[in-house]
């Protein structure tokens, strides 16, 4: 009796209020989604980035804003020759100031490397010599380097370019020059404190204290600010010399805005700086975007938001800022493409805040993603992609947490629009039917290849378009090449290779039983599973036995690390590392992936040089295989489905499959052929074994021919099995290959274990 | 008598009033998001549709749901006994002692201090294949292995659990044996009983009604073994520790509410039935 | 004689027992006042993959406060995380003495009907596991805009049966006697609660705080869940970050997170005891 009264009222009171519950939270979801909205329609007014077309096809040394309020640049073209050029009033033509001295042009040894304008209209520039001298090898923990002696001249140009060279006396690398508003030149030497150069006796004048301390240096008006490398910002009065009180306000802006101050290169700054019209008022601009600050006051505003143009991609460096007079902002940069001249205009009619937010979810990091983003922001100024990644090196966050907020999201319907479905529960979301079907968007976009995208579709829909993907290949020499048919054949002859070249590294030897594993699994995994999702256990079995026969503990030396990250997983199973080795005669053996225009630059570079050596696609236990990556999924519960569709056709499109950051090929047939043809002869990479002091191999890449990229092509043209994306396979699959190919457990027992981790996800 | 009832009806009110507060938290926080669970258990995880008992159906059949039930039924049925007998005899051994009552009690309250993490780490160094465990088996020419990858996992947790959770346990046999009246036992052994008979027709049937608070807090303190389980092992441990909780969290991650939802309901249903079987005996006893 | 032996025994074997129950203790110990070359030196075996096996001494070979120094001065995020614990913990402490002491209260000594029915309810879902209610909770605390605050975790735990659970049995047991002596006084049901219930039951109110707080400090499964900005998070959530590649991390941020849940017990031991035993005798 009891007992029933209490089921009674449980029930009675969970049922009508956990209906309510139900739909509370959801609606109020909805709420939320139109308020924001709203105020999108209400605030207007924003800065809108254009790209400047630069004259011919240039590099920039860089960018000042003359007196007069005219930008000026100094600029190299293709044939090597330097010129300086002002940007016309109605700010689209370049007029050309002067050329730069005939000799100054560019060869093998002899460069231009810095050029300094100046506001009052001269300039300052830097010419390097390489010197003959035998080159000086430094070693460092993880690569080879090299530093070539070479001979600095200093020379400073009238408002005509007319050179004088400069007695300039230093041992030391020109890092940084610029020159401040009044006209004078500073410059910042490798282990030197930023000093001023008198120009007619190449004196140098400390301008700032700590010398080895100096990351980079800025100047706003009359204020030099010079960043150390723990990121502490000092500022100087210019002109007395004198150390300013620090200017808090600033400094708690530029922290609060979250940037990181340690990244710079040469080149490029990850902090720069311009004065305003006003006594006390500056700008600065960081990848988080450009904002006004008032000098020692607690007052600064953000003006343009990074994330919402290019100064927010991940490839995109800064060299310079410039205020124009008539309110308009000028940033030089450069980005994986090229040297960028960005402009800033203040458009009253466009939305403060863009109206179309679209969420785009990755569990990983994606660089190019990130950079598409900013690309299409540009395009689509009333679009915002916030682009949300799962698992970040440094939050902590295991990826299976990550896909449980992932869930919750998506269940209390503020789930992304947009899902990178890399190492996500594809078959779970498919099943729920949280995936659209993409199949017009792939009907929409051109030059894909058709035989990569067929692959990605389940029964005669496509709920994910790899953006990206690699391909597994191996290089061996022709007559072995021709033997290797599929697992065993390649097992067969690492063993006859052992034999007949015992004093040689068949395989990398740096490849445990895990790593070997995971340049094989790839072209194996997808025979492994059978149709109801249970593994094949034979098959798996001979993997592992085969994978011990490959295997060759005499040669094989230990790594020091042994965590194996995403990204070194990455470029650990790329052929690019072993292809120099073959190149070089030191391996027998290479097998791996191509991930990116690099990997096959290698390639083709040992092709042509060393005719005995061949490579063709890398049949395991499957053949013609390919990885999808970056595979991009739009959710049947986004409300903006449409937006979200029409931003992954952007990113099927030409232009967004040029980026390239070691993430996968491109898709798009155009864009692959473009990065191919546009690889250039001339860099030399180097690399060392650990286990051998003497083993430094190098090769200087060399264009690939018309010939080599069509062969390379009509493989990719071939593949038509996608490789498994299940992770918890892989991760199974590869912990227990160490103790397999040592002999500590039998193939018997490793598949034993594989299964027992596997069975249970794939019992859920 | 008017008044009397009146008094009684006043009194009643003041009393709910007191509960008011926590009553309406419970049901906004506690009950009526549980309601909310058995409603999903009927409906399709994304789309919402009704789908009627199927999701009951696959949850059923599913043979990682009748792993993990079996795994979680093995575990309360082991555990929860052996932490019953263990503390109650260390509360009867430390009940006879005269001295450092006080200290033993401390020293075995210390594992409930330790955060769930740390106890996660110390697993790692105890029980990898080459931690302390199979060091110290080492010392005996006996071989080792990775402890959480075998079928001693489940025993693993046990030892976890049991260690962690013997001290509270402890202390409420210590207070459930301070209740007894200490003139039973004079009377008792006045009658010439011994030992054992005292120990089985005084000491047992007193702390009878103790049991049914003691075991309902173990079963509480027992789905806190998840944690380190889980921190130790992650989302799939061996099959000997898979409990309902990492099978809830897979489904969790992998958007498969409904199948969730369901086996969430069924697993309140069986906690149901034991709560009213609890409180029915010790009802009972009342 | 035999009695003294069989009374040495006894206190050998209890003495067994509470080593193995506190050694993991000292073993943090140990480990925190180790250099970062002697606790890699030691896990070897297990971090590296190297022959021979994890070492677990005694006492530091080399004793240093190296870790704390570097935690503490080099871990701003340490601070954070302590602090957000401490106030995480505060507000439910807080928010379940508010609560859960009149509940139960009113339980033990109110007269209301269903009663014990409710009672009951309060029991069955004491007992349910986060993971049944963690994704309708997260739903009512978006709905409430309570996510990713502190304040949603601290409602959530704040509405806790357990504390009512233990203190009913506390106030169970004061005597009816008592309050029926103040009733005749003129004392209302407030008066009686504050002046007769609370200090009798303070003991238990102490104990479920104690316990209470042990709980809060190791608080995973909600703030993983509802927070989702890292600033936020507790001391229990930087720990499991912490693997046997940080071990030297890991140690000295087990004793920290210890010492505050000791320091706890200790103040709080007698009365817990107490407090744990009322809930276990029945009068």
């Amino acid at each position: 009796m009891k007992a029933k009264k209490m089921i009674g009222i449980i029930l009675a009171a969970a049922l009508s209020l956990g209906a309510l519950a139900g739909c509370g939270p959801s609606g109020g979801g909805r709420e939320s989604q139109k308020d924001t909205d709203e105020n999108a329609d209400g605030a207007k007014g924003r800065y809108l980035e254009s790209d400047i077309e630069l004259p011919e096809k240039t590099s920039i040394y860089g960018m000042t804003k003359l007196d007069n309020g005219t930008i000026r640049i100094a600029a190299n073209d293709q044939e090597g020759l330097a010129a300086v050029w002002d940007l016309k009033e109605d700010g689209e033509t370049w007029e050309k100031v002067y050329d730069m001295p005939k000799e100054w042009k560019q060869t093998d040894d002899f460069f231009l490397t810095h050029v300094a304008l100046s506001p009052k209209g001269d300039a300052f520039a830097v010419t390097s010599q390489t010197l003959e001298q035998p080159q000086e090898i430094q070693e460092s923990e993880e690569n080879v380097m090299m530093a070539k002696q070479s001979q600095e001249h200093f020379y400073h140009l009238d408002k005509e370019g007319n050179a004088t060279e400069v007695p300039l006396k230093t041992e030391e690398y020109v890092y940084r020059l610029q020159y401040s508003k009044e006209g004078e030149l500073l410059a910042q030497f490798q282990n030197m404190p930023v000093s001023s150069v008198h120009m007619e006796t190449g004196e140098l004048t400390d301008k700032a204290a700590g010398s080895d301390r100096t990351a980079f240096f800025g100047m706003a008006g009359n204020t030099l600010y010079v960043t150390d490398y723990d990121g502490n910002i000092e500022s100087l009065d210019l002109q007395t010399g004198d150390p300013l009180p620090k200017d808090e306000g600033l400094a708690d802006s530029i922290a609060q805005s979250g940037v990181d101050l340690n990244i710079n290169s040469l080149q490029t700054m990850p902090l720069i700086f311009t004065e305003g019209k006003e006594e006390q008022e500056m700008f600065y601009c960081t990848d988080k975007g450009l904002y006004r600050h008032v000098k020692d006051k607690n007052v600064t505003e953000l003006l343009i938001d990074g994330s919402l143009t290019s100064l927010g991609s991940p490839d995109m460096g800064l060299i310079a800022l410039a205020a124009a007079d008539n309110g308009e902002f000028y940033v030089l940069g450069v980005d994986s493409q090229s040297d960028k001249l960005l402009r800033y205009t203040y458009s009253k009619d466009a939305a403060t805040v863009p109206g179309t937010e679209l969420k785009a979810w990755s569990l990983y990091e994606n660089s190019e993603l990130l950079q598409n983003i900013s690309q299409y922001q540009k395009e689509n100024p009333e679009v915002v992609v916030n682009l949300e990644t799962g698992v970040t090196e440094d939050s902590g966050v295991t990826a299976s947490d990550a896909l449980k907020n992932l869930s919750t999201e998506i269940m209390a319907g503020n789930g992304p629009d947009l899902l990178v479905l890399d190492g996500l529960p594809v078959d779970s979301y498919i099943e729920k039917g949280l995936l659209e079907d993409l199949s017009d968007v792939i009907g929409d976009a051109e030059n894909l290849f058709p035989n990569l995208i067929s692959a990605a579709e389940r029964n005669g829909k496509t709920y994910g378009i790899p953006l990206r993907f690699a391909i597994p290949l191996i290089e061996a020499d022709a007559q072995t090449l021709e033997k290797i048919q599929d697992l065993k054949s390649l097992a067969d002859a690492a063993e006859d290779l052992k034999k007949s070249n015992p004093d040689k590294n068949i395989v990398l030897p740096y490849y445990d039983g895990a790593l070997l594993a995971a340049q094989l699994y790839d072209v194996c995994a997808p025979a492994w599973v059978k149709e109801d999702g249970t593994i094949e256990e034979k098959l798996l079995e001979e993997f592992y036995a085969q994978l011990a026969r490959i295997f060759d503990p005499e040669r094989y030396v230990e790594m020091e690390m042994q965590v194996i990250s995403e990204g070194y997983q990455r470029y650990i199973s790329s052929l690019g590392g072993g292809t120099l080795y073959v190149y070089s005669d030191k391996l027998m053996l290479n097998f791996g992936n191509i991930w990116s225009d690099s990997d096959f630059s290698q390639l083709a570079t040992m092709l042509a040089e060393k005719p005995e050596i061949s490579y063709k696609p890398l049949t395991g236990q499957t053949e013609r295989v390919f990885l999808p990556k970056t595979i991009a999924g739009v959710s049947a519960k986004s409300e903006r489905k449409e937006e979200a569709k029409n931003f992954v056709k952007f990113l099927l499109t030409e232009d967004a499959q040029t980026a390239s950051q070691g993430g996968g090929l491109p898709i798009n047939q155009k864009a692959l052929k473009g990065q191919l043809d546009q690889i250039d002869a001339g860099m030399t990479i180097g690399s060392g074994m650990a286990n051998d002091p003497d083993s430094y191999v190098e090769m200087t890449i060399q264009k690939p021919s018309k010939e080599a990229i069509q062969q390379f092509i009509g493989y990719i043209q071939e593949a038509d099995t996608p490789a498994l994306t299940n992770e918890m396979l892989r991760n199974a699959v590869l912990s227990q290959a160490v103790d397999c190919v040592t002999g500590k457990i039998t193939p018997e027992a490793a598949v034993q274990a594989v299964t027992d981790q596997v069975d249970l996800s794939l019992a859920e | 008598m008017r008044n009397n009832l009146m008094k009684k009806m006043r009194r009643g009110q003041t009393g709910f009033l007191f509960v008011l507060p926590s009553l309406l938290g419970m049901l906004a926080f506690i009950v009526v998001p549980f309601g909310d669970v058995a409603r999903r258990s009927f409906l399709e995880a994304v789309s919402g549709a009704w789908a009627g008992f199927a999701n009951y159906r696959t949850v059923f059949s599913n043979t990682a749901f009748r792993l993990a039930a079996k795994n979680t039924l093995r575990f309360e049925a082991i555990c929860i006994p052996l932490l019953l007998a263990l503390s109650l005899l260390l509360a009867l051994l430390l009940n006879s002692l005269n001295r450092h009552v006080r200290f033993f009690k401390s020293c075995f309250l210390a594992p409930m201090a330790i955060p769930v993490a740390s106890v996660a780490l110390l697993w790692k160094i105890l029980f990898h294949e080459r931690g302390a465990l199979s060091g110290l088996l080492h010392l005996f020419h006996l071989p080792g292995s990775d402890w959480m990858r075998t079928p001693w996992a489940f025993w693993i947790l046990v030892a976890s659990y049991v260690w962690k959770n013997l001290g509270y346990n402890l202390i409420l046999w210590l207070a459930g044996l301070s209740a007894i009246s200490p003139h039973l036992y004079e009377a008792a052994r006045v009658d010439g009983a011994g030992r054992w008979q005292c120990f089985w027709h005084i000491t047992l049937p007193n702390l009878l009604p103790s049991l049914f608070t003691i075991s309902a807090l173990s079963i509480l303190n027992s789905f806190k073994a998840f944690r380190e389980a889980y921190l130790a092992a992650g989302d799939y441990p061996h099959e000997s520790m898979y409990l309902l909780q990492h099978l809830f969290n897979n489904w969790y991650r992998d958007l498969s509410m409904d199948k969730m939802a369901a086996g969430a309901t069924l697993h309140a249903g069986v906690i149901f039935l034991l709560v009213l079987f609890l409180k029915q005996k010790w009802d009972r006893e009342e | 004689m035999k009695k003294l032996f069989l009374e040495k025994l006894k206190a050998l074997l209890l003495a067994l027992l509470a080593f193995v129950a506190v050694y993991p203790v000292c073993f943090l110990l140990t480990g925190s006042f180790m250099g970062g070359g002697e606790i890699r030196e030691n896990l070897r075996a297990a971090t590296e993959g190297q022959a021979g096996y994890v070492r677990m001494p005694w006492l530091p070979q080399y004793p240093t406060l190296q870790s704390y120094v570097e935690l503490l001065l080099d871990s701003p995020e340490f601070f954070v995380m302590f602090w957000n614990s401490a106030k995480l913990s505060v507000g439910i402490l807080a928010g379940q003495a508010f609560v859960a002491v009149p509940a139960a209260w009113g339980f033990a000594k109110g007269t209301f009907p269903f009663r014990k029915t409710l009672f009951a309810i309060y029991i069955l879902m004491m007992m349910m596991p986060f993971q049944v209610l963690m994704l309708s909770d997260y739903l009512l605390l978006d709905g409430l805009h309570l996510l990713d605050s502190h304040a949603g975790v601290i409602l959530l735990s704040v509405f806790s049966t357990f504390p009512v659970f233990i203190l009913y049995r506390f106030f169970d047991s004061v005597p009816d006697a008592l309050l029926e002596a103040a009733r005749l006084d003129g004392a209302n049901q407030w008066q009686i609660f504050f002046h007769i219930g609370l200090p009798l039951g303070f003991p238990g109110v102490i104990s479920i705080l104690t316990l209470g707080f042990l709980e809060c400090w190791n608080l995973m499964e909600p703030p993983m869940t509802f927070l989702k900005s890292k600033n936020l998070w507790p001391l229990s959530l930087y720990l499991p970050n912490l693997g046997l590649k940080d071990a030297k991390a890991a140690f000295a941020a087990s004793v920290i997170a210890l010492i505050p849940a000791i320091l706890a017990f200790l103040a709080g031991q007698d009365h817990l005891e107490k407090g744990i035993a009322a809930a276990a005798v029945k009068e």
